[in-house]
């Protein structure tokens, strides 16, 4: 009875091809536009993650405090290396250095501007996926050589061998001043750092702003990125050495980024819901279509004594295969695009538009390529949904088609 | 004589149609007993409520008066589902088009209504094509409506309506859409049916060589039998 019902319903799905391949081309449709979106949605969110916390901010930071709310040159660790070590032995950290950061004056000739002057470790950042990842060792800063970055020597006019004075205020109160050379220009997709970073060895922003084994954060990056950054935050937090600072994930750190996402999630619903939308009313013209050209069969039927019951599920199952194989045919599709970009990467913006710097997005400079992805729970939407959409688009066509007075309909 | 039981009976029916304002009067008090193993040809003109009377005795229809007995059970007492079955169990139908389900073979549509009646795959498979053999149609047992002529579709709907031994198999015009030479075929299935099997017919129809193979002619004029004759000659 099953068997033969689905039967009929796919047989009568082959009578009218051009109706059918329309519906399923926009079921289709439908579901490979979720399928592309949510690609695109991951692999933005995976780069931008990835820009963000890769060789800015770490999966989690360590903090006075205060230090956050307060920025002030004196809110910092103490027994900084001693810190830093302890980090670096807590199960799943893959590396952790300590920062200084320092605002600052900076002149080269008479007209001064606002820096910051940020003290790193050198060699770990340029290692471990932090700030110079991938810098060569000439152009890194050393005791006196400091790295500027690309935008405020772009503006200020900077190049390599200048002199820079600078002056700002010492962690205990005097005024700490100092004069530099220009080693380098980086070229970073961190935006504070692009435009007022000067960036020294952490020894000589120690030196400079009175700051003996001291730091200001402790930038910590996990090994398992940043979806695991909460719980490796909580194993540091425990850490008797980090006692009494705020130890904090990137999403505590950067709530509003956290929201963005979530932002562009809800817009990725709304993206969904008029696409399906779309592929519903190619279900519902043609289950009314067909129901309304095999009236006076559904007539004949009837009358010979076929339950209502029985012709209402031929009719929803002819609607749920045509929105399954839509559905089926779509995620193929869909699934072997986002494959493709996954390999290819999708690049954000256009090379060719320098200048234009890409999009900011909190901070980060977007000139990275993404590579889209999906993962199982894009594919549910459509087929949850489509499912739903066939059996109430059938239902109505169906139980009126099962209403029918055997005679009437048979007159046609 | 002996007494055959009534698989049909009709006492005083009327039918009344509604339409607005306009009402017609479709049947006007009809008496009539279909007997078991009966062939019966119900003629008269145009709108002389031969459809009308049909639907009543194959249960697709409710009079506005009078009672209409199908095999022991009165129409006026059945619903809607309960016509519904008692069509399925105990009735065949031949239409004049629209028999067929397109999307079924010649076999598939004459196990259409034995599943329907719960008879197993193998049984309703060995049944149709029985049937469609018997009456010389085995050869189209798995070809599509489309793929068969106008006489052959009716044929193949006789070899339905009588698949699920009905009682009583009812016809309506079942050659208005046929040549004489197809219309002399269905009609000898349907004697074939009749002489071998004692299956039950009533039929309608405006052709005096389809009225011929009747043994017994039914006359309507006007919503009232003017005539009922047997005759044990064909
Ligand atoms: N559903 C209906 N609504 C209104 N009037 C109807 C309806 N069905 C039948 N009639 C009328 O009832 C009368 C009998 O119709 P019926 O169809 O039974 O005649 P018939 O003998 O079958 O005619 P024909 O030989 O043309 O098929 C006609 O006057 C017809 O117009
Ligand atoms: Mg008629």
């Amino acid at each position: 009875m099953l068997g033969s019902t689905l039967s009929m319903a796919w047989r009568n799905l082959g009578r009218n091809r051009r109706r059918t391949a329309l519906a399923l081309a926009a079921i289709a449709i439908a579901q490979m536009s979720v399928l592309l979106v949510d690609g695109l949605m991951h692999g933005f969110v995976d780069s931008t993650l990835e820009a963000l916390t890769g060789p800015m901010m770490g999966d989690v930071q360590v903090h006075h405090p205060e230090w956050r709310e307060e920025r002030a040159p004196d809110l910092v660790l103490e027994d900084a290396a001693a810190k830093v070590e302890a980090t670096r032995a807590v199960d799943g950290v893959e590396s952790a250095y300590a920062r200084i950061y320092a605002p600052a004056l900076a002149a080269r000739e008479v007209d001064g501007f606002a820096v910051m002057v940020v003290g790193i470790d050198v060699d770990a950042e340029r290692a471990g996926g932090g700030l110079l990842q991938g810098l060569a060792a000439e152009a890194s800063p050393a005791p006196g050589r400091v790295l500027v970055g690309a935008r405020l020597a772009r503006e200020q006019g900077l190049s390599v061998g200048d002199e820079l004075a600078i002056m700002g205020a010492a962690a205990d109160g005097s005024i700490a001043n100092d004069l530099l050379t220009v080693s380098g220009i980086l070229s970073t997709p961190v935006e504070a750092i692009d435009r007022r970073g000067l960036i020294v060895p952490l020894e000589s922003a120690q030196d400079i702003f009175a700051m003996p084994d001291q730091a200001h954060e402790i930038t910590v990056h996990g090994e398992g990125g940043p979806g695991d950054a909460a719980a490796l935050a909580g194993r540091l937090g425990a850490l008797p050495a980090l006692d009494g600072l705020e130890v904090l994930p990137w999403d505590e750190l950067s709530p509003e980024l956290a929201q963005f996402f979530e932002i562009a999630g809800a817009y990725g619903y709304i993206v969904m819901l008029i696409v399906f939308l779309a592929a519903a009313a190619g279900v519902i013209n043609t289950m009314l279509m067909a129901t309304f050209e095999r009236r006076r069969e559904i007539g004949m039927m009837l009358s010979l004594g076929t339950t209502p019951g029985r012709l209402v599920r031929m009719i929803v199952f002819e609607a749920v295969i045509l929105g399954l194989l839509g559905v089926l045919i779509g995620s193929a599709l869909g699934a072997l695009i986002v494959v493709y970009q996954g390999q290819t990467g999708v690049s954000f913006y256009d090379p060719a538009a320098e200048g234009a710097a890409g999009i900011a997005v909190y901070g980060v400079n977007f000139s990275r390529d993404m590579y889209p992805r999906l993962v199982a729970g894009d594919f549910v939407p459509g087929f949850v949904g489509i499912s739903v959409i066939s059996v109430l688009a059938a239902l109505w066509p169906a139980l009126a088609a099962a209403r029918l007075e055997p005679v009437e309909a048979m007159r046609g | 004589m002996t007494s055959k039981p009534y698989v049909a009976v009709a006492e005083g029916v009327t039918k009344v149609f509604k339409n607005g304002k306009l009402e017609v009067q479709a049947l006007r008090g009809i008496d009539l007993s279909i007997e078991a193993g009966d062939f019966v040809a119900l003629v008269g003109p145009s709108g002389s409520g031969k459809t009308t009377l049909l639907n009543l005795l194959g249960a697709l229809d409710q009079p506005t008066s009078g009672e209409v007995e199908l095999v022991g059970q009165r129409l006026t007492k059945l619903g809607k589902a309960q016509r519904a079955k008692l069509r399925l169990g105990s009735l065949g139908f031949v239409f004049q088009a629209y028999n067929l389900v397109p999307v079924l073979t010649a076999a598939e549509n004459v196990e259409f209504v034995l599943e329907l009646q719960g008879v197993g795959k193998a049984q309703r498979r060995a049944r149709a094509l029985e049937v469609l053999g018997e009456l010389g149609l085995a050869e189209l047992a798995d070809r599509r409506p489309n793929e068969l002529s106008g006489g052959q579709q009716q044929r193949v709907a006789v070899a339905r309506a009588v698949a699920s031994r009905p009682k009583l198999v009812l016809a309506d015009e079942p050659t208005a859409n046929l040549d004489t030479d197809n219309a002399e075929q269905l009609m000898q299935a349907m004697e074939t049916l009749h002489d071998e099997h004692g299956v039950t017919f009533v039929f309608s129809t405006h052709d005096p060589r389809v009225v011929a193979h009747a043994s017994r002619v039914v006359r309507l004029v006007d919503g009232k039998i003017t005539s009922d004759e047997r005759r044990e000659e064909r």
